[in-house]
């Protein structure tokens, strides 16, 4: 299963190879990295319907989460349409509320229980 | 209570003193050094009018001397602060010398000099020297006016020893006016600031001040107790006029105590020093003390001797109060030689001189009172219309019986004070509530920006430690992992390498990320402290940084929906410059604040397809200057209000959402801490920019 994550943070890439690690060495997971919004839509671009999964920030500079979710409901949901979880460190509702409405298929707050992010994986896989 | 006080607040004094003395000599002495090695000539300007200030106390003249050659140096080279700072203290020498007309009109120049600079607290200083020539010319009216103005201005810039100065002024000033309830607020907290900032002279002066509050309240031993301070702290100074001016107070307490030969004496004494000194206004007042105590050991000839002297002289420098009460002891001297042509010709000059004093002070009330509510002026109708009746009445009798009613005008005058006490009693509550408004709003201000920083700290320390907790949570992974590689009977040394390296990366990621999250802290602890004062070298790439985020994260935990991108454009070129941090970082994160506010703005009152919030900072070298530009494309400022901007309470946000105070301060922190530059350009629904320019 293919996962893009994309975040601002460049250490983010290291944390999620090492939280991964067996997962990646056993092929069970393969993961992408962009730095921003405009990075993953040309990453998606590039390869349409191969991702299945999103992991996206919601504060990012230049392109938001939201708008990125926007952009990917809008031109990349060809079937099967991906599954999309976005992040952020503001767990309000309103934040929470706009992305369901936006198309979201989850919604994490940081800081990220990986043990749990991975069981929701799995239960995708 | 009070009395152990200020006993053991004295002690203390004198033990510093010795050190005192020599420091201030020292000062001069170094300053002198430096001048004589200051190449620039702006430079010699500035060492000059260090000197000015330094000698101001100690030696008049010199004072005066160095106050010139500044002033000339500055017009020479057209040095616009440099001469508006010499005529201030040009003005200062001359009103320390009692030339009252070149003071004014050297202060008053300084004073333009200072607003087209746009120095409102070189105005303000103007304002309080103003303020004391005004008390010393008995224009009250101006000098009430001129002093609250100054004290506004000093509280805005928490200027302490603007502050303390125009407190002990007022405190002056009320002793006149007759409110000593109010007078004692004043001088009480004025000794408090004095003694913090270790100002002994100052004291010295205040000691005085109070037993002359207390002389005229009629509590001679009070007021006795306060000039013996005032003259001990003198002495230990080494400054016989300090000294002498207490003396002279001291011996008119005396002779209204009965102890007129004490007070021959006392007076003899301080006359000897005053005129040695040339301090013309406290001889004038002297001699009047000396014919007083004269008359009252019957000597009327050396009655009408001092007092024709003090006559004179105060007649000479415009002395207005002095004149009045040599007039009087005139008039009663020659009565007692049975001169009585001269005695009324006296009398008549004393009410005069008292018709004037009196008219001047019903005048600056009604100026007050206009100010005031209507209620107020009322009362002030009252008040004009029941001394109009009093001064009539006052001719009437000075007219009718001359000499023998002294007592009659003595009554008329303690009631019309009664009148001022008053009146000043309601003039005092306005201005309490006045002040508390002002000293909130300041109040506010500085909560609004911690407000504004506590929410981009918590996010921005967050972030790390996630990456810290993470971080170490996989190395513990990591080292089980390589625990069972060496358990297995055939491990694989690549796979145990790649471990180890995994695992070194990440330690260095905990203590990078570590040492992000106390930078942080450290910064924000920088933030809270009151500005030192002192420059450091700073990085300014990394505070523009730092402090654009805090502003972005505060906002965004205000308004979840808010988002724009930001980036600073560093300049790596860029070595440390010496500023003062805090304050920096006070004034990038408010131009920060206000242009995410102006992006927002827009964002919301005219949404326009494809529209992205946007606000950056640029950091440059040019011309030996660092110049950061903050940019945004947010609503932009109407042409019209461009010039108010960094004006004090101007503020174009929704009532109670801004306290107009943020852009006055930050352009005090660069123009006056920094000696730089803070420029706005601006296009209505285009975008702003701040250029701050930073001299190296």
């Amino acid at each position: 299963m293919k996962i893009l994550v994309v975040d601002d943070e460049p250490d983010v890439k290291d944390l999620f190879e090492q939280r991964f690690r067996r997962e990646v060495r056993n092929g069970e997971f393969e993961l992408a990295f962009a730095n921003s919004g405009e990075e993953a839509i040309t990453y998606l671009s590039s390869r349409p319907s191969e991702v299945v999964l999103i992991l996206s920030d919601i504060n990012m500079p230049g392109m938001s989460g939201f708008e990125l979710l926007r952009h990917i409901r809008a031109d990349f949901n060809a079937p099967p349409p991906p599954v999309v979880m976005m992040i952020t460190a503001y767990g309000d509702p309103e934040s929470q509320q706009q992305a369901a409405t936006l198309g979201a298929n989850d919604f994490l707050t940081k800081p990220l229980d990986f043990t749990v992010l991975k069981e929701k994986l799995r239960t995708i896989a | 209570m009070r009395r152990q006080w200020l006993l053991g607040v004295t002690c203390l004094l004198l033990l510093t003193l010795g050190y005192r003395v020599r420091a201030q000599d020292s000062l001069i002495r170094a300053l002198t050094r430096q001048l004589a090695i200051t190449k620039t000539d702006t430079g010699r300007v500035n060492r000059l009018i260090d000197l000015a200030n330094a000698s101001t106390d100690t030696n008049r003249v010199s004072a005066l001397q160095y106050s010139n050659e500044a002033l000339a140096l500055a017009r020479a080279i057209n040095y616009k602060p440099g001469i508006a700072m010499a005529q201030f203290t040009l003005g200062r020498a001359y009103s320390n010398l009692n030339n009252y007309d070149r003071a004014v009109s050297y202060l008053n120049a300084a004073g333009d000099g200072f607003s087209q600079l746009q120095d409102s607290l070189g105005v303000a200083r103007v304002q309080s020297r103003l303020a004391w020539v005004s008390i010393q010319r008995g224009d009250y009216a101006t000098a009430f006016e001129l002093g609250q103005q100054s004290l506004r201005v000093a509280e805005q810039r928490n200027d302490l020893l603007l502050i303390r100065q125009t407190h002990s002024h007022l405190g002056s000033l009320h002793i006149l006016l007759g409110d000593y309830t109010l007078a004692l607020e004043f001088l009480t907290t004025a000794m408090d600031e004095h003694e913090r900032a270790n100002d002994l002279r100052s004291v010295c002066r205040t000691l005085n001040a109070l037993g002359e509050l207390y002389r005229l309240k009629g509590d001679p031993e009070k007021a006795q107790n306060y000039y013996d301070k005032s003259i001990r702290l003198a002495e230990s100074l080494q400054n016989p006029l300090l000294r002498a001016e207490a003396e002279s107070n001291l011996a008119a307490v005396e002779t209204e105590q009965g102890q007129p030969l004490a007070a021959i004496r006392t007076a003899h004494r301080s006359l000897r020093v005053l005129l040695a000194e040339g301090a013309y206004e406290v001889i004038a007042w002297a001699q009047t003390v000396m014919a007083r105590a004269q008359l009252a050991t019957n000597r009327a000839d050396s009655a009408v001797y001092y007092g024709q002297k003090s006559w004179n002289l105060s007649r000479q420098i415009g002395y207005k109060e002095v004149i009045r009460d040599a007039s009087q002891i005139l008039a009663q001297s020659y009565a007692r030689q049975n001169d009585y042509q001269r005695a009324y010709q006296y009398q008549q000059t004393f009410i005069a001189y008292n018709d004037t004093l009196l008219g001047a002070q019903t005048r600056q009330q009604l100026t007050i009172l206009q100010q005031n509510a209507k209620a107020a002026e009322q009362q002030a109708a009252a008040i004009l219309q029941a001394e109009e009746d009093q001064r009539q009445q006052q001719r009437l009798i000075g007219a009718l019986i001359g000499l023998g009613l002294l007592g009659v005008v003595a009554l008329v005058l303690w009631r019309s004070n009664r009148q001022q006490t008053r009146t000043n009693a309601q003039l005092r509550q306005q201005q309490a509530e006045l002040k508390a408004a002002q000293n909130q709003l300041i109040q506010q201000e500085k909560l609004a920006s911690l407000g504004e920083l506590t929410a981009g700290i918590a996010h921005e320390i967050q972030n790390p430690l996630n990456f810290v907790n993470n971080f170490a949570e996989v190395s513990v992974e990591l080292i089980d992992e390589i625990a069972d590689e060496h358990h297995k009977p055939n491990p694989d040394p690549q796979l145990t390498d790649e471990l180890l390296t995994d695992l070194r990366q990440n330690l260095q990621k905990i203590s990078q990320h570590g040492g992000r999250a106390s930078s942080i802290v450290r910064g924000m602890l920088q933030h809270s402290r009151a500005s030192s004062g002192q420059r450091e070298p700073t990085d300014l790439n990394a505070l523009c940084e730092e402090y654009l985020r805090l502003a972005y994260h505060g906002l965004r935990a205000k308004d979840k929906t808010f988002n724009a991108s930001f980036q600073v454009d560093p300049d790596p070129a860029l070595g440390p410059v010496q500023v003062m941090p805090q304050d920096l970082g006070r004034v990038l994160l408010n131009l920060y604040t206000n242009a995410f506010y102006a992006v927002q703005s827009r964002q919301k009152t005219t949404p326009t397809a494809g529209y992205q919030p946007e606000v950056t900072a640029q950091v440059r070298l040019e011309n030996d200057q660092a110049v950061i530009r903050i940019r945004d494309n947010g609503t932009g400022i109407p042409a019209a209000l461009l010039s108010k901007i960094f004006q004090p309470f101007f503020t174009t946000k929704p009532t109670g959402e801004g306290t107009g105070l943020g852009l006055s301060l930050a352009y005090d922190i660069i123009t006056k801490g920094h000696g730089g530059t803070l420029d706005v350009d601006s296009h209505e629904g285009q975008g702003t920019t701040f250029t701050l320019k930073l001299p190296t």
